[in-house]
């Protein structure tokens, strides 16, 4: 019987931050990225059962993360009580406007023009880190499907930086290794 | 087109939250809070709650067959849970939905000012006749009333419902009269749900926690005796060796058993593991509730990277 809260404490305590933070990098007000983390670990306890073991539980979270996200967007979700504590930590997170010029920059401005399923893409690999073979795994997709939305995406973002005239002045810059796309 | 490296490059400054900035802390406060609440285990979940009768707290779920094993499987079987989740729901009928109160020899529920109170008659009753008197008078509500250690009793332990139950349920548990000893007679364990749950889809699953019978395992055994009330209260016994914890707990006068913690990623899971297969410098992640005067040490043979050592 207490297998079930042991491998949510388990799965809990190992994707806590990663979720939050990918709450907090898509939802515009804290309170949005609360309720977000809230719902999604609250229905990662109700599959519980559904979790699959390895490395393919974290991104099973993500998974269901993403589908919160998406309910959220489309207001689908029920108001939760607020959890204030995890308000405040968001809030922390979101820090002082004034520090978010980088939202208004044209590589921003290009990257809002893409279509939701190309921004997730990419943010997926920019900022989650994951790589292709995981994200074909979180979103149930073949690796080679999720090679060819990414490669259009990348087509799609390049364009739009260059319609915003966005030099690509970071090619001198360190790129990390290890990642192959 | 720019490759892949460059746009993470470019990406990476718009990102909220650096990517290799973690977005939140699992072992602060406020993520355990949210842990608490959304296993509905924890005491602050049910203290609160038995002070004041309408606590909202999140409702979980443990759901109960249709294992869909693989990782893609299962995610692309979410939408397809709900819909299963909800034949199983909707299966049993609500019969009686006008009647506002109800008895048997168990449990006697009544209506009071928009809340069904249920006060707990038997506690060692058929746990059918929980569950019964509510499905009586149209709730849709299962009771279990489970033996556990002494911290939790009078305590709903878990609660849960299926994937129609609204998230938000002010339900409540309390003893009446108010801080009464369960082992009076007059001192009975009250459960209350509001009214409005009549009629809403989905079953709510409360599992209540009562007195152990002598020799009685207790079945709140992933709760931790360094909880307030349990034997080792405020004891660190968290990444400690065996050795010292086991002079703790006999100093107590306890007895000891063991589980295997086993760790993989994502998760871990506790296997039953033989007193003399444990050796003194193995390492306890937790201590939880056996039975009366007999405490369990979830131990690892090492201490483990993956496994997050209470304070």
């Amino acid at each position: 019987m207490s297998a079930d809260t042991h491998r949510f404490e388990a799965v809990y305590k190992a994707t806590y931050d990663q979720i939050t933070a990918y709450a907090g990098r898509r939802c515009d007000s804290p309170q949005d990225a609360a309720d977000v983390v809230a719902d999604t670990f609250t229905v990662v306890w109700r599959r519980i059962d559904e979790l699959p073991p390895g490395a393919e539980a974290r991104l099973w979270v993500y998974g269901v993360a993403r589908n919160v996200l998406a309910d959220h967007r489309r207001g689908a979700l029920r108001r939760r009580a607020r959890h204030r504590d995890l308000d405040a930590e968001m809030a922390d997170l979101y820090g002082d406007p004034a520090d978010h010029r980088v939202e208004r920059s044209a590589i921003a401005q290009a990257f809002r023009t893409l279509p939701d399923d190309d921004r997730e893409l990419l943010a997926l690999v920019a900022w989650e880190g994951l790589d292709r073979a995981e994200i074909a795994t979180m979103l149930g997709l073949s690796r080679n499907a999720v090679r060819i939305r990414l490669h259009r995406a990348r087509r799609r973002f390049s364009r739009a930086l260059d319609e915003a005239d966005v030099r690509r002045t970071l090619t001198d810059t360190v790129v990390p290794v290890g990642r192959s796309l | 087109m720019r490759d892949i490296d460059e746009i993470g490059e470019l990406l990476r400054p718009l990102a909220r939250i650096t990517p290799d900035e973690p977005g939140g802390r699992a072992g602060g406060a406020r993520a355990r809070a949210l842990f608490a609440d959304i296993v509905a285990q924890d005491r602050d979940a049910t203290t609160t709650a038995a002070r004041d009768a309408m606590t909202t707290v999140a409702l979980p779920r443990r759901p109960h067959g249709w294992r869909t094993g693989r990782g893609r499987r299962a995610l692309l079987g979410l939408a397809a849970s709900a819909v299963l989740a909800l034949g199983v729901v909707l299966g049993p009928g609500l019969a009686g939905a006008g009647a506002t109160s109800y008895a048997n020899s168990a449990v006697e529920i009544h209506e009071e000012a928009g809340t069904y109170v249920a006060r707990i008659k038997d506690p060692y009753a058929d746990q059918r006749e929980f569950s019964e008197a509510f499905r009586a008078l149209g709730l849709d509500v299962e009771l279990n009333v489970i033996p556990v250690s002494p911290s939790a009793v009078g305590e709903i332990v878990r609660m849960g419902g299926s994937a129609e139950t609204p998230l938000n349920v002010p339900y409540g548990a309390r003893k009446e009269p108010a801080d009464c000893d369960l082992a009076d007679r007059g001192c009975f364990m009250v459960v209350t749900v509001p009214a409005a749950i009549k009629g809403t889809p989905g079953v709510l699953r409360f599992e209540l926690g009562r007195p152990a019978k002598p020799g009685e395992s207790y079945e709140n055994d992933w709760q931790s005796v360094t909880r307030p009330g349990e034997p080792l209260a405020g004891v660190k016994v968290s990444g400690r060796t065996v050795e010292d914890v086991l002079a703790e707990v006999r100093k107590r006068g306890l007895a000891a058993e063991f589980r295997l913690v086993v760790v993989h990623e994502g998760g871990y899971e506790v296997k039953p593991l033989a007193a003399d297969e444990v050796g003194d410098d193995w390492i306890v992640f937790k201590v939880t509730p056996a039975r009366e005067g007999v405490v369990t040490l979830e131990v690892t043979a090492e201490r483990q990277g993956g496994l997050e050592y209470a304070d």
